[in-house]
């Protein structure tokens, strides 16, 4: 039976209809004005939203045989200034195994009668077994005779050229540098211990150390050596401070009430003595020293120096040849946007917006915003935290250690901050401990902010501590960095990255005859990309990170050309680097080596 | 009938209506006067300032030599800060012979303004009459005009901190009479939003922040307390702060304070286009804002536009030559140009300009 003619009529008409609507909606699909995005910027490629999803980071501390706290010995109720600096986590691969150890500070307490002898906790060494297991070798080390002082902070270097990490710990009235030694020159298979050198070489330091960092800053290519000084605290000048919101109770002095120290800048001479040559560079180095970053800031192949200053205006020394000129306040990176100094803690160094070139970056007090200094070349910087959106964060939280650090891999630095207050009593609603913050790397409006994305990273960014010293490190040679926390009277913290798999390179440069190397750039250029990471010393807060250089490249980037700019030297550049793995690249060498490492 | 006398009886009808209808509308007009008074009195109540001015306005336009109404009225403007009409007001009442209730207004006036110097002989008398009809809004004179000397209205923080803060014990006895003496929803409202500014002063943020947001929570339209939390946390939450300040703009779209403190929200979040929009619709209604052209040059030197902050920055130099803040703001704008003497001169300028005014704040 067919259907009546109107009804046939409708469905032609209906057919029509929708054809019409189709035709209409392809062509205008096709010829769609392009919408813009953000007012005709580039589009925000990397907004995803993050905010849901597995963690990116894991605690695995319990079960790996990290076991240990930093002390500053606070129930002995002095209330001193040098209880609330805390300690630092040095991250080196004191064996050669291809894993990262992990060295921490003890920290001290107050002994005697009076409680005014101020003692140390040991120091310990924990080797990586793999398998994010660790174990305890500080006896097997030779680090357990030490007689440790009140200790904060450890920066590690080849101060010998010998193609071994030693290690340099700072502290309360005295340095200790490490000389990384074979337990039996005849077999190697016995191992590597410490030995202490600090007599041997020279090395006298009798002031408060906080933050140090090694650099070859006169192209001798033996590695020099800063060390930052803090403030003039001793039992003869402890005065008593209430603090604002203690009711009357006794709390941490403002760094104000105290004169700031000279540092120390130590001549590394041929690896077997160190001269202190503070002097003789015409500058005198005075201010609250807690962080040091050491990177070739104007790109002329020489390491610089930033130092991070509490209550005191922050220093950017610029290396000319081997002459230091401070240059901090003409740079625009002494000081905030409003010309006030901050109370500096944590520093760092990163192309982060991709410009090739390394911008500053410091943690600083509660009230003050952390400050990001934009290079802009020419030994020129602009404060760049408004824009890269810092604020967000607030700014109730004390931040100390940090990091730029590419936690997915995608090209661009994250950063990560501990934090936790230096007042036992906070005001304004705060508290001692804090949590740790991560902020991501994004696209906004045409250039590079920072979103805070913590409650994505994991369990442990949402839990208050009083942190202090961070380090960033692969320690599962899984090309996602991994991260080592300290904390005052807490435990250390050790959080293994799970952040989506992307495509990495890793790179360990290895300078002439083992030559320093703090001071060089390495250009890798990907599909349609130029990322530019920097070899540095010192870094975050009284902490020594992984010092290889890892790229992420995304989900689809593909490494082309590295190129390297040795510090103090000429360029190289190296071609045929496969993705996920770890490249030696030796200076003058022109064939980089595949690395082993060993299984995860 | 004579047409004579037909003519005047219509004439005595429509006269009596006349007069039947004057007085009428005089009944009526009273009652309607009377009525918006009422309404004003609740609106008061509510502490619905514009809201009551508005009613008491239309009963001026029927009793306009009222001196009760003048009063209310010159009241009314006074507490809604709109000064030169409580003035007016006063003015009216002054000619209508109104003595000594207008003296009162002119001593509240005063202690709402700041001028404390009768302050104390005021609580006193608070303290010692609770019961006092004048009671409440003499309170509410001394707390406002304690609040403005110690921490105005539109500040971010008080200009000074702590418990010895001179005449903070006083400002908190004055806000805790007045939340005994006043359960109204609204007055209950007003009181933990002066108490929260007050513990702010104190040092008590968090506290403060907690008055504030309950003051929130019971009235979300209170302009004060949106304003002063949006304030109080632009520091640690200014995410939060920046929701705050669109609702106040939305509510009050032409304060420029307000519009301003956006921006500034915006462009510390990084939200460079928000800010500029912002800046830009308030550049256009206030050219020579010195405040507004400061900011717009830092906006201009975040977003890495030199040029434009210089011709922004030398503006606001010609309005305020000694304003250290534009110097600064000049040497960053020079630093990102590459005139690294001229930026060191700003610097040098803005340290000088900058120790002077901190030796002037100086007790």
């Amino acid at each position: 039976m067919q259907p009546p003619p109107q009804s046939r009529t409708g469905l032609w008409l209906l057919c029509a209809a929708l054809a019409a609507a189709l035709v209409g909606g392809a062509g205008y699909w096709i010829t769609r004005p392009s919408s813009p995005v953000n007012g005709g910027l580039p589009p925000d490629g990397d907004m995803t939203p993050v905010d849901s999803g597995p963690p990116w980071f894991s605690d695995v501390t319990a079960g790996s045989g990290l076991d240990f706290t930093y002390r500053n010995g606070e129930e002995a109720g002095q209330t001193t200034m040098l209880e609330f600096l805390g300690g630092g986590v040095a991250l080196l691969d004191y064996d050669g195994d291809g894993l990262l150890d992990i060295f921490v500070t003890g920290g001290g307490h107050f002994g005697g009668a009076d409680r005014k002898q101020i003692k140390g906790y040991p120091c310990k060494l924990f080797r990586n077994l793999g398998g994010w297991k660790f174990k305890d070798v500080t006896k097997e080390v030779g680090l357990d005779t030490v007689s440790w002082w009140y200790t904060h902070g450890a920066a590690v270097a080849d101060y010998d050229r010998d193609g071994w990490p030693d290690l340099l710990v700072t502290g309360y009235g005295r340095i200790a540098l490490f000389r990384n030694v074979p337990v039996d020159p005849a077999d190697p298979s016995k191992g590597r211990r410490f030995e202490d050198v600090t007599a041997k070489v020279g090395l006298k330091d009798d002031s408060w150390s906080t933050s140090a960092g090694w650099a070859d800053l006169d192209g001798d290519g033996y590695p020099d050596l800063y060390v930052c000084h803090y403030l003039d605290w001793s039992w003869t000048n402890n005065p008593v401070c209430e603090g604002a919101g203690t009711g009357g109770k006794r709390d941490v002095c403002p760094p104000q009430k105290f004169k700031p120290l000279v540092h120390a800048l130590f001549r590394n001479e041929k690896g077997e003595r160190f001269r202190e040559v503070t002097g003789e560079h015409g500058f005198k180095a005075e201010g609250c020293g807690l962080g040091v970053v050491l990177v070739d800031v104007n790109a002329d192949g020489r390491p610089d120096i930033y130092v991070a200053n509490d209550a005191t205006n922050n220093f950017l020394f610029m290396n000319r040849g081997g002459k230091l000129e401070e240059k901090g306040m003409l740079a625009g990176v002494a000081v905030d946007n409003n010309g006030r100094f901050n109370a500096s803690m944590g520093v760092d160094a990163a192309d982060y917006d991709g410009s090739g070139r390394p911008s500053l970056w410091v943690t600083n007090f509660q009230f003050e915003l952390h400050a990001l200094y934009r290079n802009l070349g020419g030994e020129s910087f602009d404060y760049a935290s408004h824009a890269a959106g810092m604020a967000a964060i607030g700014m109730h939280r004390v931040g100390f250690g940090t990091a730029f650090v590419d936690v997915d891999n995608d090209g661009w630095e994250d950063l990560v901050i501990a934090n936790g207050h230096v007042l036992r009593f906070p005001t304004q609603g705060n508290t001692l401990p804090q949590r740790p913050v991560l902020m991501r790397n994004v696209a906004s409006e045409g250039r590079r902010s920072f979103q805070d994305i913590s409650k994505r990273a994991g369990p442990f960014f949402q839990e208050p501590r009083v942190g202090r010293g961070v380090a960033v490190g692969d320690l599962d040679n899984d090309g996602r960095p991994d991260l080592v926390f300290s904390h005052t009277n807490g435990p250390v913290i050790l959080l293994t990255n799970e952040a989506p798999a992307a495509k990495w390179l890793g790179v360990k440069l290895v300078g002439r005859d083992n030559r320093d190397v703090v001071g060089s750039t390495v250009v890798l250029q990907t599909d349609g990309r130029k990322l530019t990471r920097f070899a540095k010393g010192g870094g975050s807060y009284l902490s020594s990170p992984d010092r290889r250089i890892l790229f992420g490249l995304g989900e689809t980037g593909k490494p082309g050309r590295l190129t390297v700019r040795w510090a103090w030297g000429r360029e190289e550049s190296f071609d045929g680097l496969e993705p996920g793995a770890y490249w030696e690249l030796r200076e003058g060498n022109p064939q980089p080596r595949r690395l082993d490492t060993p299984p995860r | 009938m004579p047409i004579g006398r037909k003519l005047r009886r219509v004439g005595l009808a429509v006269l009596a209506l006349l007069v039947v209808g004057v007085v009428g509308h005089r009944v009526a007009l009273h009652f309607w006067a009377k009525h918006h008074y009422g309404l004003a009195a609740t609106a008061l109540e509510r502490r619905d300032f514009p809201q009551a001015r508005s009613h008491l306005e239309k009963c001026l336009s029927v009793w306009p030599g009222e001196p009760a109404v003048l009063l209310l009225a010159a009241q009314t403007a006074r507490r809604m800060r709109d000064f030169d009409e409580a003035i007016r007001y006063q003015k009216l009442c002054k000619k209508k012979g109104l003595g000594e209730g207008l003296e009162r207004e002119y001593a509240l006036l005063e202690l709402q303004e700041g001028d404390l110097a009768a302050a104390d002989w005021y609580q006193t008398f608070c303290a010692d009459h609770p019961d006092s009809a004048e009671t409440p809004l003499i309170l509410e004179a001394i707390i406002v005009g304690r609040l403005n000397v110690l921490f105005p209205l539109y500040a971010e923080k008080p200009a000074a901190r702590g418990k010895a803060v001179p005449g903070l014990a006083e400002l908190r006895q004055a806000v805790d009479q007045w939340l005994r003496l006043r359960p109204g929803d609204a007055d209950q409202v007003q009181g933990l939003v002066w108490r929260g500014r007050a513990l702010r002063v104190l040092g008590e943020h968090a506290r403060a922040v907690g008055d504030f947001r309950e003051a929130l929570r019971r009235d979300p339209d209170h302009f004060e307390g949106r304003l002063v939390l949006a304030l109080a946390v632009v520091q640690d939450a200014p995410e939060e702060a920046a929701t705050c300040f669109e609702a106040l703009r939305r509510r009050d779209p032409n304060n420029p304070t307000i519009r301003l403190a956006l921006a500034r929200v915006r462009r510390c979040l990084g939200q460079l286009e928000q800010a500029r929009k912002l800046l830009e619709e308030l550049q256009a209604s206030r050219p020579d804002d010195v405040g507004c052209l400061l900011e717009s040059g830092h906006l201009a030197l975040d977003a890495l536009q030199p040029y434009e902050a210089e011709r922004l920055l030398r503006r606001a130099l010609t309005l305020a030559p000694r304003m250290p803040e534009i110097h600064l703001a000049l040497s960053r704008c020079l630093l990102q140009l590459g005139r690294a003497r001229e930026a060191k001169q700003h610097q040098d300028l803005f340290l000088s300009l900058d120790a002077e005014r901190k030796r002037h704040e100086a007790p």
